[in-house]
């Protein structure tokens, strides 16, 4: 591809539904690694930097590279302005913070993500896991995407956080209009600007009503948490809580279900990529790895250059956007072999899904956590499952920043021995 | 020279050389210490690097470091993560590592 169409490409989701971006990527870090990209169309210029070690060295120099503008670049390329930053939540939102402010938001809220936290949320995740593989279990035409990989971070995230079934839809409707603002069955507005602004609100409203309600009659749930949080002492304010409300609200969402959504897709087109797992559960950890890695489901990350620094021979200006490709990192020749492949054995997957140093995902060890007991239990009753449109492009987002699919149709295939239902819960059991 | 001696849950011991300059995470992580993870590289979000050390040769913990230790398995009154010990002119040192939940 030319370097005109490429930059003209980078912000454009049209393209990143064509599967096209991964072969240009590789061109990109074979020829200009750390690339000025003029991209007219959305209208900006930033550098693109795509190989790993790049990326890796961008991720943990948050000294030199800011998150003072936001984690990832928004639908339209106009400036934010202080009322912007107001009304989108971004004035104390940790991923599009520097430090020292940074830590003194993210600190107290780490304990709840850590490792031996998260251990303990394991049979609460099974059962949801359970109840969601349970809902489809009679059903002969799923869309995976919606009633599986999105249910289970849904009822995971929001029951951890406290909120009653009853506004589970309105949020996940929500988070939607949110991170695909250019969908059709989601968007208000031909604006994607709009469209997200409008979500926004949606859950800023819901979750000062959820604190307020919290202040009143504290539970055993991480809203009342939020709403006892305290920073050098004090109570956050109500735009302080309704920013971490939303935040893990849009994080626990979304992301997990993309990655999900990429993982059913891939063991489907690869029964071999399956059998093994259900074979040997000890590849468990491996496969995740490699789920996070093949799926990437946040594709990039922006910063801004603080200050005049060298990178991959360029030399990079003080206030120069900085894009770093996630999703071309991930697929770098220089670490994983054979990138573009599914294996689940793959060794070692150092893989950048979760970002590194000070911003690196808060929620990486619940979303491990929800994909390693969904997928063995999905796969062990899939045997009966069948894509509908198998060996072609599954139907990808129209995003650029997330990588996801809009639906993944699958149908069941009756069984010679009894009804196809039937045989599901036998084999669940 | 001086020693870091880990002393696993199985009572069995791992002795390794001080590297001043470096946390006794990162020591352990490279030594490959079962039990000391440091998943998150010192950033306290983790919590997969809690050892038990009697010393006073390191500052107390911070608040944000407090605030972690609550959710560890095994707290001690001398816990505390290893990624926040940063080793500079210390003497020999025995280090616990709890076993995990």
């Amino acid at each position: 591809m030319d370097w005109v169409s490429v930059d003209n490409s980078l912000n454009n989701p049209s393209w990143y539904t064509t599967g096209e971006h991964h072969g240009v990527f590789a061109q990109m870090r074979r020829e200009d690694p750390v690339h000025w990209a003029v991209d007219d169309e959305y209208g900006l210029k930033f550098w693109a930097v795509t190989r790993y070690d790049d990326i890796v060295a961008i991720l943990n120099d948050a000294d030199r590279f800011s998150s003072r503008n936001t984690a990832r670049l928004l639908p339209t390329s106009q400036r934010i302005t202080p009322e912007d930053r107001y009304e989108q939540l971004l004035l104390v939102t940790p991923t599009a913070m520097d430090n020292p402010l940074h830590d003194l938001y993210r600190r107290p809220v780490n304990k709840y993500f850590s490792i031996p936290f998260v251990a303990r949320l394991t049979e609460q995740v099974d059962a949801q896991v359970e109840a969601v593989l349970d809902s489809v279990a009679d059903r002969d035409e799923i869309d995976l995407v919606e009633e599986v990989a999105a249910q289970v971070p849904l009822r995971v995230m929001l029951t951890f956080l406290g909120v009653p079934e009853d506004d589970w839809a309105l949020l996940r409707r929500l988070t939607n209009q949110y991170f695909l603002p250019r969908d059709p069955r989601f968007a208000i507005s031909d604006n994607p600007k709009e469209s997200q602004l409008d979500a926004i609100k949606g859950l800023d409203r819901y979750a000062r009503a959820l604190m307020t309600d919290r202040r009143a009659a504290p539970r055993d749930d991480f809203a009342t948490v939020i709403s006892q949080l305290r920073i050098d002492g004090d109570l956050l304010s109500p735009h302080e809580m309704s920013t971490w409300v939303t935040t893990v609200i849009r994080g626990g969402l979304e992301t997990t279900a993309n990655a999900a959504s990429v993982a059913m897709w891939q063991f489907l087109e690869n029964p071999a990529q399956r059998d093994a797992l259900l074979a040997d559960p000890g590849l468990i950890d491996s496969a995740i790895d490699e789920i996070l890695r093949f799926a990437t489901p946040v594709r990039h990350v922006l910063r801004m250059a603080r200050e005049a620094v060298e990178i991959g021979g360029k030399r990079i200006n003080s206030g120069n956007p900085v894009v770093s490709y996630i999703v071309s990192a991930n697929r770098d020749e220089a670490h994983f072999d054979d990138p573009n492949r599914f294996d689940i054995t793959r060794c070692p997957n150092n893989y950048l899904s979760f970002g590194q140093g000070v911003h690196a995902c808060l929620g990486r060890h619940l979303a491990r956590l929800e994909l390693t007991r969904l997928i063995p239990k999905f796969l062990a009753r899939s045997g009966d499952l069948r894509l509908v449109h198998p060996g072609v492009q599954p139907d990808w987002t129209l995003e650029v920043s997330t990588t996801g699919l809009a639906e993944l149709p699958v149908r069941r295939i009756p069984r010679a021995d009894g009804p196809a239902s039937e045989k599901v819960r036998i084999s669940a059991a | 020279l001086s020693k870091l001696t880990f002393v696993l849950p199985d009572q069995s011991e791992r002795v390794i050389e001080s590297v001043p300059g470096e946390s006794i995470m990162v020591v352990a992580t490279r030594a490959g210490i079962p039990g000391i993870i440091g998943e998150c590289g010192g950033e306290m979000s983790c919590a997969t690097c809690h050892v038990h050390i009697d010393t006073d040769e390191f500052q107390p913990p911070s608040l944000d470091e407090q605030d972690l230790l609550e959710v560890v398995d095994e707290r001690a009154a001398n816990s505390r993560l290893s990624c926040q010990l940063k080793l500079g002119d210390t003497g020999d040192l025995l280090i616990r590592v709890p076993q995990e939940g």
